[in-house]
């Protein structure tokens, strides 16, 4: 009879919780790598990420981090399975600054191989 | 018994203070904002900020959006409490347990600039509107 008190309660509390969902960045206008934020001119879309391959589970890695995925995105850099067993982080001269930048997870899971990502997108300037 | 009791009592502190949230930086730029897409002049380093945003908080942006993203929300909440600041510079975002911490400084725009831009580089800028939508003969 207890139990008939407590599922709606449950209900409740679930659909209460899971009304809000939390990233990391949604939509933040400007995030500049330079203390010169003038009006430059822009380069389109840029996208980058920062992932960790996955063999059988085990990660070839760490974590995929948020920050390293912004600056890869900053110099328009995919990672590579490279980067996941240790390489550091390269690239060509930046962008000043990305206005519209968004950070999403991503990848994928296989069982024999994985890959665990934060993609970054946004509007590039120079 | 009373010897156990005690025990426990310094398992739970030694748990209590081992699970005590410490801050990680994650991420840093020149500057962040959520209200200008550039600024123009000189910007120039303010009063020091120090602001978090943690999972379970009312968002500053409001709206009626359920995904709520945490470093916008803490650089919003950064700008609102620098009196609307353009921008934080030296901006360190840190982790700590389900909250996003940022370090910075607020922007003070120069006097001779500081003109900021709302819109981005490309977005095609909109035609006047002709009033009346009578053609003049």
């Amino acid at each position: 009879m207890r139990g008939l008190w407590v599922t709606p309660l449950l209900f409740v509390f679930a659909f209460t919780t899971s009304c809000t969902s939390y990233r990391w960045a949604k939509e933040i206008k400007m995030v500049a790598f330079s203390d010169d934020v003038h009006k430059g001119k822009s380069i389109g879309e840029i996208e980058g990420d920062d992932c960790i391959y996955m063999v059988l589970g085990y990660r070839l890695g760490g974590r995929p981090q948020v920050g390293r995925a912004i600056r890869n995105a900053s110099k328009q850099k995919k990672s590579s399975i490279g980067d996941s067993m240790g390489g550091g982080e390269s690239g060509g001269e930046g962008v000043r600054y990305i206005n519209n930048l968004s950070v999403k997870p991503d990848g994928f899971n296989a069982v024999v191989f994985g890959k665990d990502c934060f993609a970054v997108t946004g509007l590039g300037f120079k | 018994m009373r010897v156990s009791l005690n025990v426990c009592a310094l398992f739970l502190v030694a748990v209590f203070l081992g699970g005590c949230c410490t801050e990680q930086v994650f991420f840093q730029a020149s500057a962040v904002s959520m209200t200008k897409n550039s600024i123009e002049g000189v910007l120039k380093e303010g009063k020091p900020v120090n602001t978090q945003f943690c999972q379970g908080d009312t968002p500053v942006s409001g709206g009626d959006s359920h995904e709520v993203g945490l470093m916008d929300e803490v650089i919003l909440k950064a700008q609102k409490s620098a009196g609307n600041a353009p921008a934080i510079m030296n901006a360190r975002f840190y982790t700590s347990c389900s909250c996003v911490v940022l370090k910075g400084n607020a922007a003070l725009a120069s006097a001779g600039g500081g003109k900021a831009d709302d819109d981005s580089g490309d977005a095609p800028k909109k035609k006047p509107r002709n009033k009346g939508g009578k053609k003049k003969g």
